[in-house]
């Protein structure tokens, strides 16, 4: 992987968070590298935001080793972190104007007063607020307040940038345009950005790499492509997109590929994920992934009965019944002027795109 | 749909019982008020309007007594309700911002323990106390005792006021590396200075307005406006009292409507915080 | 968005939440400690010490100050104890006159608290500052203004007599009827101001539910609107019993002699003729131990409400 070339920003070395009885954060270790853009993806309560409120110094660890550019900052405050935090709920001083909220870092860090005029107009322009400078914070919309937020703790040029889900309290369609934003700007100013987020679309897009996390710790790391098309277990594999999943048994295995046999002795051809033990799986399709044929179709490798067909837009959703009882998804795209000849209760094969179904063990 | 909720919300009477109650807060002091502009000695005849019961209050026989009761009231408010504020907001850090922990709700419990006692029993108390100790009643054993019991009704407002600013600002300040006194001074303070504001009059005016306690701590020669405008009824209503009443009066509403309209500053720039 | 709510207050260690901030606390402590917690314990010393003519204690432990709230023993101390009613009734009847003042101040103070609650914003700001002002007016002034305007020859009795509506002077002052009067107006700011939150709180979304499954108003206002606001109503019942058991201002000025109240039984024991300091310190501290245990019902209904 390119990045693996670059220094390294942050290294987690085996963080365990305790509270109480609660375990948040479960020996999590992880290299985040400089000038990436790095998603923590989890659903709630995974222990996304502890990770982040450690690294930022707003926690501290029951056990593990932070290190900040190859120095530990385990033991150092939150102040004393050239590491800065971009709120979910913008956490503007409403008591400050604009320029204030934007120059507060640098005033604390002593700059002097010239520096931090030129730099605090520099981050406005940057977040194209220039002229938003005496406005209170609390008269700016939320978006507004967003940008604001960024160039608050853009401005110390930090080290680290670390985002808290800071998307979310936004609708739609600024959520939208403020990821292509927030990309840009990670581009520019070549600061490393860690991102936390529930949302997968937002990190698929937005993301160099990924680490997916689950009940305190990381379920897999890799680049957006690669979490979507080789999850690493089936958590990963749930989590994000839509997917197939068929209870099978690994009946050949040769390393990175294989064959499984479903419930009806049908057998189908694999990819393996690394960490394969158990011989019982589930066999993963995207349902993109599938093609629907004729009954007899000598390539289809699963057969079935149409239940149902849902439209959905750009595509149509077809429900399968398969021969082994379980239910199959099937997306169909939608392209002018053709329209699926099937129709429900036909009897049809469906054929797997080679590579794509992949056997996760239990 | 207004309409009809308007209509489960309304109840007949309540509007009558409202004014009942409006009309039986105010009409004493109404009553009170107009009187204390009677030019008549008697206090029951109307005689004409006249200011000269203000000006016996300012410059008649028993003025300079008043104007030392005035002094001392206000002087005694003042100082006992700001360090009751400076006391009170020490406490709401410590008990809204340090975690949980235990015996907290103890903690609580002996901070608002001077509105859970009786007032004569605090005065009683506090009586005895002095006397057992030797302690001489007078002007400072008015102001300690003042002070504590100004606690409590600093405590709560700017308690409330501190409940409502989220850690988060303080977090956002500590992140771009304020240390935790800058923290506190430039983001936690101003933002807590509604709530500290209106502790501090409602501290001031329930000092001043202190009868019970003071009439047991004060000792003989040192008069409050309250324990003298009592020592005087106690002779019978004269016009004079009911003008310094009227005097107070209308300071009372003078901080009633301060303090309304910088709670309502407060609650305007709360409301974004949110 | 949970993450963060969750961990913040579970108190974590780092950032914001200090547990060594538990020493700002201190101040307070020592001074409410010291001259409220010690004075109290020392009260309850001195009601078990021998009293000293003209005030003040000889210190000799002595259970004459409950013995004498308590029992007779006729003028010399020499003949069998019978119950002693004199101090017992007044604090039933200050027990009395509390609870009606409370009840009245409900029955008055629930309409107005609701009516203001339901106020557009236009004007309900306005009805809630002239609630408000009394309450921060002192309360001398307001029981001396009281006692001016129902006096026997007081403007009350004047514009009765002038409209025709009786023939001689109805007397008000130094009755039972003028404590309770008093205590009714003192303290009814406290009943409504609680209660007027509780009401401004309450979705009035359920009263239309419940309009629409054909409850009539009154079942509405009982049912559903008063078990809702029914924390504000006990605080404010709370807030007007406790000061109107232990008042003294409306009783003396109000009530004179014939009218005591248990405030001004204390009040006598210190300041008056009486003189008689353990005493007036056992009084206190029953009158404290009835204040104590109608808060701690206050408390556990809470936490029952609460769970």
């Amino acid at each position: 992987m390119h990045t693996a070339s670059k220094p390294i920003a942050i290294d987690l070395a085996n963080i365990s968070k305790q509270y109480g009885d609660v375990t948040a954060l479960n020996d999590v270790s992880a290299s985040i590298y400089d000038s990436e853009f790095f998603t923590l993806l989890g659903p709630s309560g995974c222990g996304k935001t502890t990770l982040l409120r450690i690294i930022a110094g707003f926690e501290s660890v029951s056990a593990g080793n932070i290190q900040l550019y190859g120095q530990e900052i385990r033991d150092l405050p939150a102040n004393k972190r050239p590491v800065n935090t971009v709120f979910q709920q913008y956490s503007l001083f409403p008591h400050m104007t604009v320029a204030e909220n934007v120059s507060f870092g640098l005033q604390m860090q002593g700059r002097d007063r010239t520096f931090i005029k030129q730099r605090t107009a520099q981050m406005l322009e940057l977040v194209q607020l220039d002229s938003f400078a005496d406005r209170k914070s609390t008269q700016l919309s939320g978006g507004q307040q967003q940008r604001v937020a960024l160039a608050r703790a853009l401005a110390p040029e930090p080290k680290v940038l670390l985002l808290d889900e800071p998307l979310s309290a936004l609708d739609l369609k600024l959520r939208q345009s403020m990821r292509m934003e927030l990309k840009q700007i990670q581009k520019q100013t070549g600061i490393t950005f860690v991102f936390v987020t529930h949302d997968q679309e937002e990190a698929l897009t937005m993301s160099d790499r990924i680490a997916v996390m689950s009940n305190g710790q990381i379920q897999q790391t890799g680049d957006a492509h690669s979490i979507y098309t080789s999850p690493g277990n089936l958590f990963v594999a749930d989590f994000i997109g839509e997917i197939n999943k068929l209870d099978a048994t690994l009946v050949e295995d040769s390393g990175n590929a294989g064959l499984c046999q479903l419930g009806d002795g049908v057998t189908v051809e694999c990819s393996l994920s690394a960490s394969t033990q158990q011989s019982k799986g589930q066999l993963c399709i995207r349902p993109e992934c599938l093609t629907i044929t004729s009954i007899d179709d000598h390539q289809a490798s699963l057969r079935g009965e149409i239940d149902q067909f849902v439209f959905l837009g750009t595509d149509t959703q077809v429900s399968v019944k398969i021969t082994t009882g379980a239910s199959v998804l099937v997306r169909v795209q939608n392209t002018s002027g053709s329209r699926l000849a099937a129709k429900a209760g036909d009897h049809v094969g469906l054929i797997i795109d080679p590579g794509s179904a992949r056997f996760l063990d239990y | 749909m207004a309409v009809a909720s308007e209509g489960v919300k309304r109840y007949p009477g309540f509007f009558f019982i409202a004014v009942f109650c409006l009309v039986v807060l105010y009409l004493p002091l109404l009553v009170v008020m107009a009187y204390s502009f009677n030019d008549s000695a008697s206090i029951t005849r109307w005689g004409g309007f006249s200011l000269r019961w203000y000006e016996e209050v300012f410059t008649g026989v028993e003025s300079a007594k008043y104007k030392t009761a005035a002094w001392n009231s206000i002087t005694i408010a003042l100082m006992a309700s700001v360090s009751a504020t400076v006391i009170a907001t020490a406490a709401a850090l410590g008990m809204i911002r340090s975690g949980s922990w235990r015996g907290k709700a103890s903690s609580f419990a002996l901070i608002n323990l001077p509105l859970m006692v009786p007032e004569i029993v605090t005065a009683v108390a506090t009586l005895i106390f002095f006397s057992a100790i030797g302690f001489k009643a007078g002007y400072l054993t008015i102001l300690v005792a003042h002070c504590v019991f100004c606690i409590p009704f600093a405590y709560l407002p700017i308690a409330a006021r501190l409940q409502g600013v989220e850690t988060i600002y303080e977090q956002a300040a500590m992140d771009l590396y304020a240390t935790r006194s800058q923290a506190f001074l430039k983001v936690l303070l101003p933002l807590l200075l509604p709530g500290i504001f209106s502790g501090f009059l409602l501290a001031f005016i329930i000092s001043l307005d202190d009868f019970i306690i003071t009439n047991f701590v004060k000792g003989a020669g040192v008069e409050t406006l309250p324990t003298a405008i009592f020592g005087a009824v106690k002779q019978g209503i004269k016009p004079n009292i009911m003008a310094i009443s009227t005097l107070m009066l209308l300071v009372s509403i003078l901080f009633v409507s301060v303090s309304y309209f910088v709670s309502r500053l407060g609650d305007s720039s709360e409301k974004v915080t949110k | 968005m949970a993450g963060i709510t969750q961990h913040s207050s579970s108190g974590s260690t780092g950032g914001t939440f200090d547990p060594l901030r538990k020493r700002l606390l201190f101040p307070a402590w020592l001074m409410i400690g010291f001259f409220l917690v010690l004075p109290v314990l020392m009260m309850l010393v001195y009601s078990f010490l021998t009293k000293e003519f003209r005030g003040g204690v000889v210190w000799e432990f002595s259970t004459a100050a409950y013995d004498q709230f308590f029992f007779d023993r006729g003028l010399f101390g020499d003949e069998p104890a019978k119950i002693e009613w004199t101090y017992i009734a007044i604090f039933w009847r200050s027990m009395v006159q509390a609870f009606t003042a409370t009840v009245i101040c409900l029955l008055i103070g629930f309409p107005t608290a609701y009516f203001i609650a339901t106020r557009p914003d236009s004007t309900r700001n306005i009805w809630l500052f002239l609630v408000t002002v009394p309450y921060w007016v002192n309360l001398l002034i307001r029981t001396v203004s009281m006692k001016f305007l129902i006096r026997d020859n007081g403007p009350l009795n004047e514009w009765l007599m002038m409209v025709g509506v009786i023939d001689s002077p109805i007397h008000l002052i130094n009755t039972n009827f003028a404590v309770q009067l008093g205590l009714f107006y003192s303290y009814l700011p406290f009943m409504v101001l609680p209660i007027y939150a509780s009401v401004e709180r309450f979705n009035f979304s359920l009263a239309e539910a419940a309009a629409d499954l054909y409850a009539d108003k009154w079942v509405i206002l009982r049912r559903v609107i008063l078990p809702a606001v029914k924390p504000g109503i006990i605080a404010g019942c709370i807030l007007v019993f406790v000061p109107s058991l232990g008042a003294f201002l409306a009783p003396d000025l109000l009530g004179g002699a014939k009218n005591f109240m248990i405030g001004s039984l204390i009040e006598e024991q210190f300041k008056g003729a009486a003189g008689n300091w353990p005493f007036g310190a056992a009084a206190s501290m029953i009158l404290l131990s009835m204040v104590l245990l109608v808060l701690m019902f206050y408390a556990r209904n809470q936490a029952r409400t609460a769970r």
